[in-house]
Formats: structure tokens, sequence, C-alpha cells
């Protein structure tokens, strides 16, 4: 007690022994109340965290969604750009036997062949179409098929920036679906992470089908041709004898 | 929590705060499985030129350019010259090399481009090429080896095919055990001989 009779300001102060200071603190803990009110909020949080770890968890962010390929999608006649190499589905034919030149072994199927003529333009450094194949709107897919040599698919060909080629990818699939693919075309290999495909739908529709399955000649493949001026774009569907 | 207790939180956890920007940014910039860290050091991005006398020290070995001409390129069959589809110039890179320091690995991988005026890299003996020979010899895929190990100079021919309405503005050699450093020649291209 001072000698006015009033309290002394609560700080600072000295203890016994050691020589040791204090310095004031108002409080370190709030109120009663407020404990409870903090603990609620924490507890609100912690709700809120394991939740939206449960809606990410939800999302099926795999690594196989997360690296998951960049699909560029366009119309027929249109280039799509797959980053390094602009495509262009020109059309498609159908045949129920192909061969790869006149005297070769026809090459027959119990589904369909489906040949879609595509341009290819590499953009700034030589490039290979190395993933080319078709999928259903079921979601399943056929690679082109090996049972022919493919000119322009896999790593056997090199593309040069502006000098733009046109050649047909075959495809071997079940009758039932001949009319329900979408083509896609990249340059990566089987990796398709984080790579960009294009996507374009397969023009070929049931008469297409019918003709081609109907033709009694083999049909012959055409060979990949370089393509330097800028010729009419060809679109539609083509059955058997294009 | 009270107005006065915030502000509490705030000064006693200010410094862990801060203390998370580095944190956040060093984490980034030391992930070793960054992807993109991966896919700039595979590709050719830190160019090496030549000193004075136009030598370029790389992958184990000096390399110097000794011309970039348009390609003399025959038909194998008739010795005539070989037709280039319309609209397309070949071109020929002659390039020597000095001696290998590790006959067996260096320049492994080794690959050329040829860059135009516009910046777009050409690749080595493309595909529309298969069917052509070169006047004097045949050509085939370019090997950054000597015939002979011993040899203390080699060259070198590597082959593009351009449009026409480009021309080559540098030659550029990768090694994959060297990249993102690649070998860099600047060309002058009014200065080439006209296709």
């Amino acid at each position: 007690m001072s000698p006015n009779g009033q309290d002394p300001p609560p700080s600072p102060r000295f203890t016994t022994g050691p020589l040791r200071w204090r310095a004031a603190v108002p409080q370190h803990r709030s109120p009663g109340g407020s404990r409870i009110g903090s603990a609620l909020a924490a507890l609100v949080l912690l709700v809120v965290v394991v939740a939206a770890g449960g809606l990410v968890v939800g999302t099926e962010l795999n690594d196989d969604r997360r690296f998951r390929e960049f699909v560029a999608s366009g119309p027929v006649g249109e280039p799509v750009s797959a980053h390094t190499v602009d495509l262009t589905v020109l059309g498609a034919r159908t045949a129920a036997t192909i061969v790869e030149e006149p005297g070769f072994i026809p090459r027959d199927t119990a589904g369909v062949w489906v040949l879609v003529r595509i341009r290819a333009l590499a953009q700034r450094e030589p490039v290979s179409i190395g993933y080319a194949a078709v999928r259903d709107s079921a979601g399943r897919e056929w690679s082109a098929t090996e049972r022919v040599e493919q000119p322009l698919v896999g790593f056997g060909y090199q593309l040069e920036p502006g000098i733009p080629v046109e050649a047909e990818v075959v495809f071997e699939v079940p009758r039932e679906v001949a009319t329900d693919l979408t083509v896609r075309l990249g340059d990566a290999g089987v990796d398709l992470r984080m790579q960009t495909v294009a996507e374009v739908p397969v023009p070929v529709d049931e008469a297409a089908v019918a003709a081609g399955l109907a033709a009694t000649e083999p049909l012959v493949l055409a060979d990949p041709e370089l393509v330097i001026a800028d010729p009419q774009v060809l679109v539609g569907t083509e059955g058997n004898g294009r | 929590m009270t107005a006065a207790g915030g502000r509490g939180w705030w000064r006693r956890n200010w410094w862990g705060l801060l203390a998370l920007v580095p944190v956040l940014v060093t984490a980034v910039a030391l992930s070793p499985n960054d992807a993109y860290e991966v896919w700039r050091t595979a590709q050719p991005r830190e160019a090496v030129g030549p000193d004075r006398d136009g030598w370029i020290s790389y992958g184990g070995t000096r390399l110097r350019l000794a011309a970039v001409v348009p390609a003399d390129l025959r038909d194998p069959d008739t010795e005539e010259p070989y037709q280039l589809p319309p609209g397309l110039q070949a071109w020929q890179a002659t390039v020597t090399f000095g001696r290998l320091a590790d006959p067996d690995n260096s320049l492994l991988g080794c690959a050329f481009l040829l860059e135009d005026e516009a910046g777009r890299r050409f690749g080595d003996h493309p595909t529309e090429l298969g069917g052509a020979e070169l006047a004097g010899g045949s050509i085939g895929p370019t090997i950054c080896r000597p015939d002979e190990p011993e040899d203390d100079t080699f060259e070198a021919i590597a082959l593009f095919l351009l449009p026409e309405s480009t021309r080559p503005a540098a030659l550029l050699l990768t090694a994959s055990d060297q990249l993102p450093a690649y070998a860099r020649f600047e060309l002058d291209p009014a200065a080439l001989p006209a296709g």
C-alpha cells in the first residue's frame, strides 16, 4: 500500500532469491467463456479440415488423373494443335480387307478396317507421331494396328517444321463401334502423362461401313505425301475406292 | 476470441508466419522430382559458343564448323541430281571434331539440329532424304565418332531439309549427357551459298 493509500501499479516486480524480473503480462489466457469458444472453434476447424480432405480424396485426384494428358479437340478438316504438331483429320475409308501394296498379302478382319487420313505439321522442332488410337463413346480404345506397316505412326517418320505430310493411319475395330470413334493423336509414346493429345471424331457413317465391307477388292493403303503447297482440304466420309 | 486476444495471437506468431514464406519457396524450388525441372534439363537451352578460333569445347572434345552449303544429292541408281519435292531445299553441314577425351563415352547420343531464321529446328537426316545419296558417298545417320579411335581429328556430315522460304541461321549439336548445354554455331543466312 502506498502512502497515499492506493495500490502500486502491477509491474515490474522483483522476487526474492536470484535476481529475476518479470514483465507484467495482462493475461496469457482468455477468460473461461472465451476458452470454451476457442475450443469450439478449433473443433469446428478440425471438422472442416477433415471434411475437406474427404472431399479431395473423393475427387479421385490420384496420379493418373493429376498427370493425365491435355486434350485438344477439333472438327474434321480443321488443324488441331497437339502442342508440338498440328494434326488435321481429312477423311476416312473403311474396308473388310486391306493390302499395303498391290501384290502383298491381303489382311482381312472379323471387324472392320478404318483408315483415317491425316495431315501432320511439326511446329518448332522435329517430331514423330508416337501415339495413335481410336476411342469409342464408352471409353474403349484401340491402338493403330501393327498388322500392317504404319508409315507415319511410331517413331519411323520424322516430321520437320513447315513441311506438312499426309498419310493414312490404320485401325482394326469391331463392326459395331466403327461409326462411334474419335481418333487420338500425339507425339508421345506409351506414356501420355502431361502430354497433349489431339482428338477429332472419325468421319465414318453406316453407309461408308457397309460399302467398305461389301467391296470385293482389298483396299490399297495410300503412301505418305509431302504437301508443300496448301491444297484444298478434303473433308468428308469416304467408302472403299477413294 | 476477443479483439485483444486476436491481436495477441498475431503478435506471438508473426515470426512463424513470416518464416513460412521462405520455407514454402525453398520446398518448391528444391523438389528433386519437379516435373518441370526434369523436362527443362532434357532440352538444349544453354548454348556453348565458339572461341576466337571458332572452336567449341563440348562433351569431352572440341569441334569447329567447316561449312554449311546446299547439299549435292544424287539418285543412287542414275547418279543424276536427286529430285526433291518442289518447295524444299536440302542443306549439308560439315563439322570437324578433335580427339575425343573418352572414345567410348564422349558425345553419347549426339544429334545435329539446324535452326532457321524463325527459330525452328530441323533434324538431321530427315525421312524424306532416305532415298538420296551425297555426291561422292552414301549417307547415313550422323555419328560423332572417328573411323579409328586414335584419329586426332575427324569430320561428320549432317543433312537437313528446309522449306525453300527459309534459310539456316544456326547449327546446333547436342549430346544427351551434356544437356541442357549444347554447342551452337551462329550462321549468317545472307552469306550462305544459294541453293
